[in-house]
Parts: structure tokens; C-alpha cells; sequence
């Protein structure tokens, strides 16, 4: 029984590791975290390990970057801006761009319409055209030639 | 500097707010960088790249996030994007070393340790720290590293990857769970050498 319940304190210091560190723990929590650690020696050599495992996020925290590094960064911009590597978005750009973009639109469908009034002027004088054959093919008696089968054959 | 200002001065291209912004943001850049890909002269680099993205594409910014958010995100894709490619050399460089029949030893830098470590042990907790990070969930990764390296808010996290508070917790928790059961593991291994 002892023994089982150690064992389940074992676990409960396993899963409360970060927030033991993080002193998230309620005081209760805490109190019988402590306590643990109070007779079990495998568990404080966790809690160590695991101290010590954190400090690193302390170290890695503090590690500085070349003090350098912002003057050869505005280099390096000011060369790529030289030599037009990185597109100026200015006031003329940002309205002529989508001017131009809308100017395109609307001549195209303007252009699609009056194809569109184009073409369908002239199926109707082809309709009409045929229309004016059949009327001459009735006035002059012109029967459609048909076969066995009764379909008509059209000359044209 | 208004953040205003500083867009409308980076659409522009105006010297003073290219310099307004290397100067207030490319540490944050660095270090937001650095606590990913693990070396200094990578994040370093990749930094520069950063600030280039976003005097390139600031005149499709939104403003729909704050611009550190949104210089948060481009940091972030940029160093998974390096972390990404890292991985697929490192990949080819052991497939090269096999073939060429050779033993590989570790590959890559980011197996290298860039911390001004004193002792041997040191070296060996960072690398483990570090092997417990990368092997995270993606999502859990950025959420972890955020936070506990950046020491951002849940709620600036939650802007950062677009995500609600909740997720945001959940993530870190399930980050720690993981992290903990690993690192439980190691010691048990660590514990074992020591006897």
C-alpha cells in the first residue's frame, strides 16, 4: 500500500514538473510536491535534472546577436534597393496599378460586347437568309429531295 | 515613430524608417529566429531576409494584425522554412556519406551546439533540450517556443498563428506533457550512466 502510493506521488512529480518550476502549483499542490522530494531521492535527482534542463532556456534567452549585424543589414538593404531588387509601392504606383488594372477590364468587356452584338447579328441575317429560301423554294414549287427513310436532303 | 507612419515611411522606401525598423525590430527578429533554428549566424541571416520581406510585400500589409504580429508570422514561416530546408540537406548529406561508404558523424549545424557552453554535461542537456523541442508537433513547437522563449502572452500567440486563446493553451500544454514524459526518459537514461 506503501508502496503504491509513492508511486503515484512519483507520478504526480513527473507530470508537475513545468509547473512546479513555473511556481504554478497550488499551495496544497506544492506543499505535497515538497514533501515528496522530501523522501524520495530518485524524484529530487528529477527535480535537479530538470532545473538544471530549464536553465538553458535562461541561457539561450540571454545569448546576444553580433553587434554589427544592424549596419551590415542597412547595407545589404541599400545595396538591394540600388539595384531594384525591392519594388517601390509609391503613391502613383499603388493608384495607377489598379487604374490600369480596371481601364483593361473594362475595354475588354467592352470589346467582348461589341463582338458579342457582332456575332449575333449575324446569325439573324443568316436565319433571315434562310428564311428568304424557303419562301422562294415555296413560290417556285421546289420540293426537298427525300429519301427511303423520309429525311430531307438539303442542296445547300 | 508612429506604427502609421512607419508604413506609410517603409511604402516610400524612406532611409529614416528602414532604419526605424532595423533598428527597433531586427533584435526581436533575431532572437524570435535564433530560439528556432538554434544558430545565431542562421537567425542572423535570416533576419535580413525577413526585414527584405516585408519592405517587400508592406504595401499588401492589411492591417489587420498589428505589424509586430505580422512580423512575428513572417519570422516564423521564414525559420521553419530554413529549419525545412536544413532538414532535406541533412537528409542528402547522410544519403552522400553512405554511399561514399563513409561513417557519418553529425550532420549539420544545428546538431552543433552555439551556446558558449563550460562543461561537456551542458552541451549534452542543451542537445537533449534541443531533440525534445524539434521532435514537438509543429503547431506545439511555435506555441512552446513562443512562449516560453519569447515569453509572449497566450493572447499574442493567439494573433501570431491565428488561433484562438483555448488552442493556444491547449497546444502549450500538450507541448509540456510531451517535453516532460522525454525528458523524464532522458534522465532515466542519464540516471542509469551515472550509476
Amino acid at each position: 500500500m506503501q508502496k503504491a502510493s509513492n508511486k503515484l506521488d512519483c507520478d504526480f512529480i513527473r507530470d508537475n514538473l513545468f509547473s512546479y518550476q513555473e511556481n504554478k502549483l497550488s499551495g496544497e499542490k506544492k506543499q505535497m510536491f515538497e514533501d515528496h522530494l522530501l523522501i524520495c531521492h530518485k524524484c529530487t535527482q528529477l527535480v535537479q535534472y530538470f532545473k538544471s534542463i530549464s536553465k538553458i532556456f535562461e541561457a539561450k534567452r540571454s545569448d546576444e546577436p553580433n553587434p554589427f549585424i544592424e549596419t551590415r543589414t542597412i547595407q545589404r538593404i541599400e545595396a538591394e534597393l540600388k539595384h531594384g531588387n525591392i519594388p517601390a509601392f509609391t503613391f502613383s504606383h499603388r493608384i495607377f496599378q489598379p487604374l490600369l488594372v480596371s481601364i483593361i477590364i473594362f475595354v475588354a468587356s467592352l470589346i467582348g460586347f461589341s463582338l458579342g452584338k457582332e456575332v449575333d447579328k449575324e446569325i439573324s441575317i443568316n436565319l433571315l437568309r434562310q428564311n428568304d429560301i424557303q419562301t422562294m423554294k415555296s413560290d417556285l414549287y421546289i420540293t426537298d429531295f427525300m429519301d427511303e427513310n423520309n429525311t430531307i436532303f438539303n442542296n445547300h | 515613430m508612429t506604427e502609421h507612419a512607419l508604413i506609410d515611411g517603409l511604402i516610400t522606401q524612406n532611409k529614416d524608417a528602414i532604419q526605424y525598423l532595423v533598428h527597433h525590430y531586427q533584435k526581436n527578429v533575431i532572437k524570435t529566429a535564433y530560439y528556432f533554428v538554434d544558430n545565431m549566424q542562421d537567425a542572423e541571416d535570416l533576419s535580413q531576409d525577413v526585414l527584405l520581406e516585408i519592405l517587400r510585400s508592406i504595401g499588401r500589409y492589411k492591417k489587420e494584425s498589428s505589424l509586430n504580429t505580422w512580423i512575428y508570422r513572417i519570422t516564423v514561416n521564414k525559420s521553419l522554412d530554413h529549419l525545412r530546408r536544413q532538414k532535406r540537406r541533412n537528409i542528402f548529406q547522410t544519403l552522400e556519406s553512405f554511399l561514399q561508404g563513409t561513417t557519418h558523424e553529425k550532420i549539420g549545424k544545428n546538431l552543433e551546439p552555439s551556446v558558449t557552453d563550460t562543461t561537456h554535461e551542458d552541451k549534452e542537456k542543451k542537445k537533449i533540450l534541443d531533440i525534445a523541442v524539434n521532435s514537438l508537433p509543429e503547431n506545439q513547437r511555435i506555441a512552446f517556443i513562443l512562449n516560453k522563449y519569447d515569453e509572449l502572452t497566450y493572447k499574442e500567440i493567439a494573433e501570431i498563428m491565428n488561433l484562438s486563446i483555448s488552442s493556444i493553451e491547449s497546444l502549450i500544454h500538450r507541448a509540456k506533457m510531451k517535453l516532460q514524459n522525454k525528458l523524464v526518459n532522458y534522465f532515466s537514461e542519464y540516471a542509469k550512466g551515472i550509476k
